[in-house]
């Protein structure tokens, strides 16, 4: 399945499938039995054979990604 | 034993989050906090629902403009907004605009935006002025509030009999830890009083009225401002809203306290949701609090028998050192990395401790079905104070990421976001009158809602 992500994912606590960033306001998600799905921002399916899928780890997934973190941040 | 409605009452006994508490992972800390900040003082007022008239109502929404905004203490600026004499902002709260400014070197006076003569606004934007002169015929106030100016005064013989009432009238103000609040009720109990010397003593430690703003985002949201403003009351919501923090954030294991008008939720980090079907390593969770993805390097240094809290609290002490001396050493580590959200009545969040957040949520205007939502970093500074962030105004469908200076927090506040709107079509059709709160985790709103139930039972201001 195509995009590829393009950046490293973050695997979900409860389901264990794993969400990466694949383009604009595009999430591929991996579940733990292997089986795919391509979501927007917000968790609306756009394809594959995943259908379920955490639409608030797509909104963290798909936002554009600030390298500070507020934890370490330098800025004061 | 099953329960009976008639063990619903506040004797029965609370039950707290199953796993550590925050005071327990306090106990383990190398750096201790004082006990003065430990103290639980928790809040229980019955199990009723909240009527969801209060958010969907236009008469709950002039309730609240005839009976909360026109008499409660509320954060308008920052004193460093005003910085010189004549400096002065306009507050908007509903459909009230107030003038604060600062009047002389130690004092900041508040007045309700509007000339005396044809009630034209006196100012629409934030700005220096020597006097307050209104641009529709020229009247003129100096900045003490007194009339200086009546553009062909022959005209006027009736104001030389009536000049008292020719003077600004003066909104009440209060300062506290460098935030400037405003309250219309000529009667009402000052400032000290209405936060309580808890929490006055509580924030004396961390200095806020020597920071600054450092960044600062306002965006208009979709809902009414009690359902933005709840989203930040409790951290029930982490495991559904913010998957990505479940392994490291303790919220169910949160303590709140109310203390009067203010209460607190303390969210202990390095604690995984209890939710969770696994037990995350320390690194585990420290990657996933720092947004450390698959094939991604830790930005700090790990090492064996390293922990989140170890870590991230000797992080935060060396980022605060070159501002606050070797004085970091003396601070705990709860209060470099642990959320110490306070809640004032009705609508601000000044974190406490080192977290630097402060959040405000205002009626957009006269809507009550659109609301302000403002964040922003107080921040400490070495040397002379640099000038507080412009204001980066978001539209309903921008992200808050466009605000960069809000750090991975924009991020987190795009979740949030996420749910504000929902909720708020959401309660249109809910088939029930009200929204049930957790008996606990979600008490701050419980409280909130009793106080506002204070303020309207209390009627009109008299003026």
């Amino acid at each position: 399945m195509s995009p590829e992500p393009s950046s490293g994912g973050i695997k979900h606590g409860f389901s264990g499938a794993v969400y990466a960033k694949c383009g604009e306001n595009r999430v591929k998600v991996v579940g733990r039995d292997g089986t795919t799905g391509i979501f927007d921002g917000i968790g609306q399916w756009i394809e594959g054979e995943l259908y379920d899928v955490d639409p608030q780890m797509c909104v963290w997934v798909s936002a554009e990604r600030i390298a500070t973190s507020h934890r370490l941040s330098k800025q004061d | 034993m099953a329960l009976t409605p008639d063990d619903l009452t506040d004797d029965l006994p609370l039950q707290r989050s199953p796993g550590p508490t925050w005071q327990d992972k306090l106990d383990e800390d190398v750096n201790k906090i004082p006990e003065y900040l430990r103290t639980e003082s928790p809040y229980l007022n019955g199990f009723e629902d909240i009527p969801k008239d209060r958010y969907l109502s236009r008469e709950f929404h002039e309730l609240e403009k005839e009976r909360l905004w026109s008499r409660v203490w509320q954060f308008a600026c920052r004193e460093e907004h005003l910085p010189e004499v004549g400096s002065y902002i306009v507050y908007d709260i509903a459909d009230q605009s107030y003038l604060v400014a600062r009047v002389a070197e130690d004092e900041i006076k508040a007045y309700p935006n509007a000339c005396l003569h044809r009630g034209r606004m006196l100012k629409t934007y934030d700005g220096r002025c020597s006097e307050f002169r209104c641009p529709f015929h020229g009247f003129a106030w100096t900045l003490d509030g007194d009339i200086k100016h009546i553009p062909a005064e022959w005209d006027f013989p009736h104001l030389e009999v009536r000049s008292e009432e020719m003077m600004l009238p003066e909104v009440r103000v209060g300062t506290w830890a460098g935030f400037v609040f405003i309250n219309p009720d000529p009667n009402a109990e000052p400032l000290e009083d209405f936060l309580g010397p808890e929490v006055i003593k509580h924030f004396e430690r961390w200095n806020l009225q020597d920071r600054y703003v450092a960044a600062h985002a306002s965006k208009i949201i979709r809902c009414n401002w009690k359902i933005a403003n709840e989203s930040f009351c409790e951290g029930f919501h982490v495991n559904a809203t913010h998957p990505q923090g479940m392994s490291y954030t303790g919220d169910p294991q949160s303590q709140i306290d109310v203390y009067g008008n203010v209460a607190r939720q303390l969210s202990p980090k390095g604690i995984p949701c209890p939710l969770l079907p696994y037990t995350p390593t320390e690194e585990e969770m420290l990657r996933d609090a720092l947004d450390v993805r698959e094939g991604e390097d830790l930005p700090v240094p790990f090492e064996e028998g390293d922990t989140l809290r170890g870590v991230l609290s000797a992080a935060g002490r060396e980022r605060f050192r070159p501002t606050f001396g070797d004085g970091v050493d003396q601070m705990g580590d709860s209060e470099f990395l642990d959320a110490w959200v306070y809640v004032v009545h009705p609508n601000f969040q000044p974190w406490g401790a080192f977290n630097r957040i402060v959040y405000r949520f205002r009626p957009n205007g006269d809507d009550h079905e659109t609301c302000i939502f403002e964040m922003m970093y107080v921040a400490p500074f070495s040397g002379d104070r640099p000038p507080p962030a412009e204001v980066v105004h978001l539209g309903v469908d921008d992200p808050w990421t466009d605000a960069t200076g809000l750090e991975k927090l924009a991020m987190v506040a795009e979740q949030d976001t996420f749910n504000m709107e929902q909720v708020q079509r959401g309660l249109k059709n809910l088939r029930r009158e009200g929204v049930t709160l957790s008996r606990y985790q979600e008490s701050t709103i419980r409280w909130k809602h009793d106080l506002l139930t204070d303020y309207i039972n209390r009627g009109p201001v008299q003026l």
